[in-house]
């Protein structure tokens, strides 16, 4: 709020000492706020941090103490020495599979949306956005009786269809925006020389939509990372289970295993982190095009 | 940050539009338009369909398990409907998700507002708001039951150690869990509506706010009648994806409150979620599906419309 207000061009603030000792105050405010915002957001991923970093002894001890003495990492031994790695796995298989067949429809659906009109196509694109209205909880009865009988459970296949089928619409939504903001004259200049339609779209148009592409693989990738009920619905043995799947066994079959979960919980956190890291920046400006474009 | 990377052409809607070219060129394209859209669309109404058609075909059944016993008609929703239960996790719901839209889609929009200058703390405190968003919900729903715990979470004995009265066991009483479970929520997804907005209030031209300020239009005005106005259909789209998501949610819930205490917080999702997982229930399953279908959609097309209006026509 502060820099905002900083922000205003200098003729609307009043001038000399009363600024300076304002902007001080100002500056000190935010400074607070921020701290408090940071201590805020952060709670219980530090406290998830310190359990996983102390002896098994210490963890429930009272009154709990925030820096681990001595730190442990046994914690993180015995995670990273079962299963967890596998589920790890399976997280990325499921969430790198989705990203690959919600891009792979949405960006020709969000191109074919934008560069082309044709008779029931606002039907068409209707269907696709409505599939967003469908709500995952509602889809998991028939997709466990479905997998069941088509024998898909525990396999890495279902999971990427129902993912993909939610994650769709809204992928579709955020790149119909963005690709509309890209001149056309630009991929039919590639198609003059020589470019098929196809290529055009590939080489021309989703390079310069990439910041909206990266935003889109981002919401999925984190969507497919922290899905729980369908992916406790469909999978059956341990070794298929997810990451949030797994996380929540610590919790219900050996009575609270809080290092367990703690560890598990900070690594689980690394990739999608670190992805989020690289693409950051391509993420915020790929929002701003891709939503407002929609207008 | 900077604004965006490739130059926003904000009234290139109307010129992208391919001029009709001849009658055989128009037709190849209109078919041409069709297969781009084609993989998107089968993929999502084959599989949307499907659950449609499950939940409408068994809810009019009493069920063993996986086998239709007996036709019951609408037996099921009236006993459904009737059972106070069932109002109960409609109430639930309807307080979890309108009041933590509301309450989401608010402090999002402030922290938007304040953090949307390029500034190091804003950054800072920008990553630090994306943290609880990208943690999975099971992990965000334990260390929540943990910190607020009276009897040996750490609020407790940081209250012990500054003297206060007894830190609250807020997870006794039906209202105050109810408001803990749905302000978790809202911590924890505040990160959305803030990106979203962030990333919108970037694309708002600067002339306008400046020409709003040489008019005499002070902060609040200027965020009243310029800007807000300016992100309205992003907030619209926002607001959508975000109630979808609450009305569904389960594992929050489950892993939090686990529906306690007496109910209170079991909402319409975790409710399905046991007569389908815990209960092996699925002619209630089945019928809760179309009831929550149903309530989607209304939902859907309310917020489309809406945002139909706002956008001048095309959504």
């Amino acid at each position: 709020m502060t820099t905002t207000v900083e922000a205003r061009p200098a003729a609307v603030r009043p001038s000399g000492p009363v600024a300076t000792k304002r902007r001080r105050a100002w500056r000190i405010a935010a400074i607070v706020l921020v701290i408090l915002g940071v201590v805020v957001f952060s709670a219980n991923t530090l406290w998830a941090l310190s359990t996983s970093l102390k002896a098994p002894d210490d963890i429930l001890a009272y009154p709990p103490s925030l820096i681990p003495s001595p730190v442990s990492f046994d914690s993180y031994a015995r995670v990273l020495d079962g299963q967890f790695l596998r589920w790890i796995l399976n997280s990325l298989i499921v969430a790198v599979g989705t990203v690959v067949v919600v891009l792979g429809v949405s960006i020709p659906a969000a191109y074919g949306a934008t560069r082309f009109q044709f008779r029931g196509q606002t039907a068409l694109l209707f269907v696709i956005l409505a599939g967003m209205a469908v709500g995952q909880v509602a889809t998991v009865v028939p997709f466990y009786f479905l997998a069941s009988r088509l024998g898909l459970i525990d396999t890495y296949v279902v999971l990427i269809l129902v993912y993909s089928v939610w994650m769709t619409p809204l992928s579709v939504w955020l790149l119909r925006g963005y690709f509309k903001s890209i001149p056309v004259s630009l991929d039919e200049a590639a198609m003059l020389d020589g470019c098929s339609r196809f290529r055009a779209m590939l080489r021309v148009v989703v390079p310069l939509a990439r910041p909206g592409v990266a935003a889109a693989a981002l919401i999925v990738f984190v969507y497919a990372w922290n899905e729980f009920i369908l992916a406790v619905a469909l999978t059956m043995s341990d070794s298929m289970r997810t990451v949030p799947v797994g996380l929540h066994m610590f919790l219900a079959t050996y009575g609270v295993d809080w290092g367990a979960i703690s560890a598990g919980s900070i690594v689980s956190l690394l990739p999608v982190l670190m992805l989020f890291l690289v693409l950051q920046r391509q993420f915020i400006s790929g929002l701003t095009a891709g939503t407002l474009g929609s207008q | 940050m900077t604004t965006s990377v490739t130059p926003t052409l904000p009234s290139t809607a109307e010129q992208n539009r391919p001029a009709a070219g001849g009658a055989g060129r128009a037709r190849r394209r209109r078919s041409t338009g069709w297969l781009y859209m084609a993989p998107a669309f089968v993929l999502v109404l084959v599989v949307t369909a499907y659950p449609l058609y499950f939940a409408a075909r068994y809810s009019a059944f009493r069920m063993r398990m996986w086998e239709p016993v007996e036709f019951v008609g609408l037996g099921n929703y009236t006993h459904l409907l009737t059972e106070p239960r069932f109002l109960t996790n409609l109430l639930a719901s309807a307080v979890y998700v309108f009041g933590g839209v509301l309450a989401c889609a608010g402090i999002g929009l402030g922290l938007a507002l304040a953090l949307r200058g390029g500034g190091r703390w804003q950054r800072v405190l920008r990553t630090f708001i994306l943290i609880p968003w990208i943690t999975s919900e099971v992990v965000v729903a334990i260390t929540w039951r943990w910190l607020l715990n009276p009897q040996y979470g750490p609020l407790t004995s940081v209250f012990e150690r500054l003297g206060l009265p007894d830190f609250p066991n807020l997870f006794a009483s039906e209202t105050s869990a109810l408001a803990a479970l749905t302000l978790v929520n809202v911590w924890r997804s505040l990160a959305f509506p803030m990106l979203m907005f962030l990333a919108a209030l970037q694309a708002v031209p600067k002339q306008t706010e400046e020409a709003a300020e040489v008019d005499g239009a002070g902060y609040w005005k200027r965020v009243r009648y310029v800007l807000v106005p300016a992100i309205m259909p992003v907030i619209v789209v926002t607001v959508i994806v975000l109630t979808i998501n609450y009305f569904n949610m389960v594992v929050l819930v489950l892993d939090l409150t686990g529906g306690g205490p007496t109910g209170a917080t079991e909402i319409l999702g975790l409710r399905l979620y046991r007569e389908a997982f815990e209960y092996f229930s699925v002619d209630t399953a089945a019928t809760l599906t179309m009831v929550m279908l149903l309530i989607n959609f209304v939902l859907a097309i309310f917020y489309f419309r809406a945002l139909r209006r706002q956008a001048g026509g095309e959504a």
